[in-house]
């Protein structure tokens, strides 16, 4: 119960370290909470640095703030002071964050700040804050301030080589410079499921993208089925994570019976196969801002049909996803705007309309755009950062023209050299006239890696091709065996991602 | 996972896997294209599935492919079999060797991802991992070693247990139809006794109701006159209030009497009057017969010095209080005897009952209680020192209270017996496992204890947990079942019915038993708000160690 953050709980976490270790030795990333109420505790190195360097909220006679909070009587940071930003800041670096390493990260919870004995379970609106402004000025902005500086901390424990990952319940304008966001404490109901969807799409249009729900519901024990139809909606979502409050039953993947943990699985990995794609659009999102889960009229301006949906969206512009969220639901009913779309896991072809299709437990609808090129990756790991190497396959999904464009960006996933260095690389790929190419936008990008083409997947082919012809760099021109009519499976181009190649059907 | 038929295959040819060990790893790392070896990630002992001079057909028999392609980084087969090297395939497995420790597939989602799974380090081949498998497999059959060792010596514990088990099971059923003989015996007695206080009662109860006729008789009387002196007094109470003899009782005429003052501040007010006429400006005799003396009464006996409330505002004394000489002054009521024994007699009616139909309902009386229903109420001292009764009524009181406390003994005897017959069912219905394995655990607690709690198992009974810091025992569950898979059931224990959690279910504990030398609560934990879980090791839980593989098997 000592709730003093920036420190370790000695007796259910000795080993801090270790204990992190175990969990990035398969690859894999630790996060705590860090919240801004301080435990007004003597003794306590950042309770009695807040009160000597005036790091505090005050109340108007000047008197340091107290309310309640987890910890007890807990004063509050006041983040809107540099001074207390550039503390807080320093206070991630490794030697000073006892027990942390460069693969832990940060959860900034309860910062609206919440306060449990106040106003509407927050501060008093004349509490004041630096440079003299009431809180009733500055509540919306309270959480931003605080992320901002734990986003600097992180940048300068690693000498601002890494990227930050911070995880924040407020939320203002500006917020998605720092982290991500997940949409509060949520219930384990049927409507809640369904409410997700316009939440995150709400806030994705606002410019706050990094955007997800509570799997299953923060309060009360979801049932089996709402579980897995949550996963399978969440993942195709931002930012995805099943979390849930201290006091209900355990709701882990593998706890509702083989059948559901296999459903689960399945739902899970068409989302780490999906994550080239999800890290392509987020490339995107950083340099123009368009959203990577979004609603059907970002697209389709013109489609007056598309404005009121909100149970379905897009994930970039190549996918539309309509998840179950209706109990016991046999069949899902949908819209799909002009163009051809492709079933994305039966690759059954649909135009423009609404259309009802049956739904067994493992189905998630989702359709790909007719003149898509989306990236994946199928092979099966532990842990995304076990990817790395891990070869492609491109959905090359056809429009009526028999035309399709996409792109991939790939970095080392963790470091900034990407900005500082141009180590990236941003490939186009197109298909016209036959042949599919892959340009590298950026050539000669010190940017180096072994991913390969794995697989081709064509939807939409009217032909059968009687030979494939395959040519890059360092490959030279290979005969490739291609195999179905729909999809049209090319087998093993071999091509490195890093390279130029083209595939020309004949 | 690792495949019994390779298990088999290895036994006995342990000295020569080294040797194959060397040669495959550098195999995996060098020489991919040599032919005449095992695959990748294929053991020696299906090395005939992957014939290199033919094509491959995929071992669900699906395809058949070039063997070039097996091993070529990209899955062919739906089974996955032609890929048993590498991650093409979702659905393969990889063959680690890990000569010097035990041999197991892996699934091909670890081949190649950067992280040493195999103990020889051969699923990794774009770096070196290191070769852990002598150290490990020593640790392993150190390990082995010592199950085995461990099930030996708790295997003979559980045998012993076993055996206490069985001589408790056979002793407890001894006794059991014991009492039973026992039980019927003494119910013919108390049967018998049972009559004979009904035959005894029978002559007692006639005496006793002429007595009750002329006491009632005696009883209305007294009524009749009491209310009557009552009426008069009220009348002529009315009388002296009405100064002005209109047959109505005002405000006016109150307020000239004192008495009526009831703050006592020297005025009666119009309130304090109204009061007294029930908040009407006047009251009829009719009235105040019915109720307004009811209301003055308590005054004038005050003014009298012979009433004092016990509330200021208690203003309806009890009618046959009016009268001094009736309040309780005399030593005893004329009636009171009688009235104690009616007590006796209802109390026999409806708590006694006939004990052979509600054993559990004494058993769950306190000793007190039982005490008092066993034993016959005294007759009141005060009885003996003014006889009422004459002398026939006497001895006929007398031989009914003998038959009535003989009746009781053998009431008591038989209720004793049959409660402890429900004990002893209670304990042989308890399942102690096959071989009554579990039986010494019955009537043991034992106690874990962490940072915050004193957790205590008390097997077949309950589990608690007390906090260390003060805060009272908390159940955790009460003895339920059995609760282990279908083919095991005596692996695990469930204890529900359990304190409810605020805003929660009963609490409830499943107890998991693993075999160890002795009995111990090794851990608890709460991996579910109010669902406990305990490990306990118990030599009850050792299997034959006959039944395990020995540890050189497994290599």
């Amino acid at each position: 119960m000592a709730k003093k953050y920036f420190t370790w709980d000695s007796h259910k976490f000795p080993h801090s370290i270790e204990m992190i270790g175990n969990l990035t030795a398969k690859g894999r990333k630790m996060i705590t909470i860090i919240d801004p109420h301080i435990k007004r505790e003597s003794g306590y190195f950042l309770h009695e640095d807040a009160l000597r360097e005036d790091l505090y909220v005050k109340d108007k006679h000047g008197k340091v703030y107290e309310g309640w909070c987890w910890p007890g009587s807990s004063s509050y940071l006041d983040f809107f002071d540099p001074k207390t930003r550039n503390y807080w800041a320093s206070r991630f670096a490794l030697d000073k964050y006892e027990g942390s390493t460069l693969d832990l990260y940060t959860w900034n919870d309860m910062n609206e700040p919440s306060v449990f004995n106040g106003p509407e379970v927050t501060m008093p609106k004349d509490m004041v804050h630096f440079g003299g402004w009431e809180h009733r000025d500055v509540h919306n902005l309270y959480g931003l301030m605080q992320v901002m500086s734990t986003f600097q901390g992180h940048l300068l424990r690693s000498d601002k080589r890494l990227r930050p990952f911070i995880l924040s319940r407020a939320n203002f304008v500006g917020m998605q410079r720092y982290g991500a966001v997940w949409t509060g404490d949520n219930m384990a109901n049927w409507g809640h499921l369904k409410a997700s969807i316009p939440m995150c799409l709400g806030l994705s249009i606002a410019g706050i993208t990094h955007c997800g729900a509570d799997i299953g519901g923060f309060f009360h024990d979801p049932d089996a089925e709402l579980i897995l139809r949550w996963y399978q909606a969440a993942l195709f979502q931002p930012f995805v994570r099943n979390h849930a409050h201290i006091e209900t039953k355990r709701r882990e993947p593998w706890v509702f019976g083989d059948k559901y943990t296999a459903l689960i699985r399945s739902a899970v990995r068409r989302r780490y196969a999906l994550l080239p794609y999800w890290y392509t659009l987020f490339y995107q999102n950083e340099k123009t801002g368009a959203p990577p889960m979004r609603p059907l009229w970002y697209d389709f301006p013109e489609d007056t049909t598309t404005f009121p949906i909100q149970d379905q969206h897009l994930v970039g512009s190549a996918l539309l996803v309509h998840p179950v969220t209706d109990q016991g639901a046999s069949s899902v009913s949908f819209y799909l705007p002009e163009g051809i779309w492709y079933d994305f896991y039966n690759y059954k072809t649909y135009v423009n309309g609404h259309h009802t299709i049956p739904v067994d437990d493992d189905t998630i609808p989702v359709f790909q755009r007719g003149g898509s090129i989306i990236p994946t990756k199928q092979r099966i790991r532990r842990a995304s950062s076990l990817m790395r190497k891990d070869p492609y396959t491109l959905f090359v999904a056809l429009d009526q023209k028999g035309e399709a464009n996409g792109s991939l960006y790939i970095d080392d996933g963790e470091s900034y050299e990407y900005r500082k260095e141009g180590k990236f690389l941003e490939i186009i790929f197109q298909c016209k006239g036959n042949v599919i190419k892959a340009k590298v936008v950026n050539v000669n990008s010190p940017f180096q890696t072994v991913e390969w083409i794995e697989r081709v997947v064509i939807l939409g082919l009217t032909y059968k091709p009687s030979s494939i012809e395959g040519s890059s760099k360092s490959l030279g021109s290979v005969k490739l065996e291609g195999e179905g009519e729909h999809p049209f499976v090319i087998r093993k181009p071999g091509f490195l991602v890093s390279e130029d190649w083209e595939i020309k059907l004949h | 996972m690792a495949g019994s038929q390779f298990r088999q295959v290895n036994t006995g040819i342990w000295h020569s896997l080294s040797l194959i060990g060397i040669f495959a790893v550098l195999f995996n790392r060098f020489s991919i294209s040599a032919k005449d070896l095992t695959p990748r990630g294929v053991p020696l002992s299906r090395a005939a599935l992957y014939d290199a001079e033919k094509d491959f057909a995929c071992l669900d028999g699906t395809k058949l492919i070039p063997f070039s392609l097996v091993n070529d980084d990209y899955c062919d087969c739906a089974d996955g079999s032609d890929e048993p090297g590498t991650s093409a395939c979702p659905n393969g497995r990889f063959f680690c060797l890990n000569a010097g420790h035990k041999s197991i597939y892996i699934v091909s989602s670890r081949v190649n991802d950067g992280i040493c799974d195999c103990c020889d380090g051969s699923e990794e081949f774009d770096f070196a991992c290191p070769n852990t498998c002598d150290e490990m497999g020593r640790a392993a059959r150190e390990e082995a070693e010592r199950a085995v060792r461990l099930a030996k010596e708790g295997f003979q514990k559980r045998l012993e247990m076993s055996q206490v088990g069985k001589t408790y099971r056979q002793s407890k059923t001894e006794e059991r139809s014991r009492l039973e003989t026992d039980r019927q015996h003494a119910e013919v007695i108390k049967d018998e006794k049972q009559m004979l206080r009904d035959e005894a009662e029978t002559p007692e109860k006639a005496a006793l109701e002429e007595y009750r006729r002329l006491e009632d008789e005696r009883k209305q009387k007294d009524d009749q006159e009491e209310k009557q002196r009552s009426e008069e007094e009220a009348e002529d109470m009315f009388r002296l209030l009405d100064s002005n003899d209109d047959g109505k009782i005002t405000v006016s005429e109150i307020q000239v009497r004192q008495t009526f003052d009831r703050n006592k501040d020297g005025i009666v007010s119009d309130e304090e009057a109204s009061f007294f006429l029930n908040l009407e400006a006047e009251m009829s005799k009719e009235d105040f017969l019915k109720s307004g003396w009811l209301l003055a009464k308590p005054y004038f006996l005050m003014e009298k010095g012979m009433f004092s409330p016990p509330e200021p505002e208690h203003m309806m004394p009890e009618p046959e209080h009016t009268v001094p000489e009736t309040v309780h002054t005399e030593p005893t009521e004329p009636n009171s005897q009688e009235a104690e024994y009616h007590d006796f007699e209802d109390d026999e009616a409806e708590d006694l009952g006939d004990p052979s139909e509600k054993p559990l309902e004494h058993k769950e009386l306190s000793d007190d209680e039982q005490d008092e229903l066993d034993t016959p109420k005294e007759e009141p001292a005060a009885e003996e020192q003014k006889p009422k009764y004459d002398e026939q009524t006497m001895e006929l009181i007398g031989i009914a209270d003998k038959a009535r406390s003989e009746f009781h003994e053998a009431d008591k005897v038989f209720r004793d017996i049959s409660n402890k017959l429900q004990e002893l069912n209670d304990v042989l219905n308890v399942d102690f496992g096959d071989d009554e394995r579990f039986t010494p655990l019955h009537g043991q607690c034992f106690d874990f204890e962490d940072r915050e709690y004193v957790y205590t198992l008390c097997p077949f009974k309950d589990a608690n947990q007390r906090g260390k810091n003060g805060g009272g025992v908390v159940n955790l569950g009460k003895w339920g079942s059995w609760s282990g898979p279908e083919d095991n059931k005596y692996l695990q224990m469930l204890y529900d019915r359990g304190q409810s959690c605020w805003n929660g279910p009963a609490r409830s504990a499943r107890i998991f038993i693993k075999c160890g030398i002795e009995n111990r609560v090794t851990a608890v934990s709460e991996p579910s708000r109010c669902e406990y879980h305990f490990d306990f090791i118990s030599p009850s839980a050792c299997q034959n160690p006959d039944s395990l593989v020995h540890p050189h098997d497994e290599l």
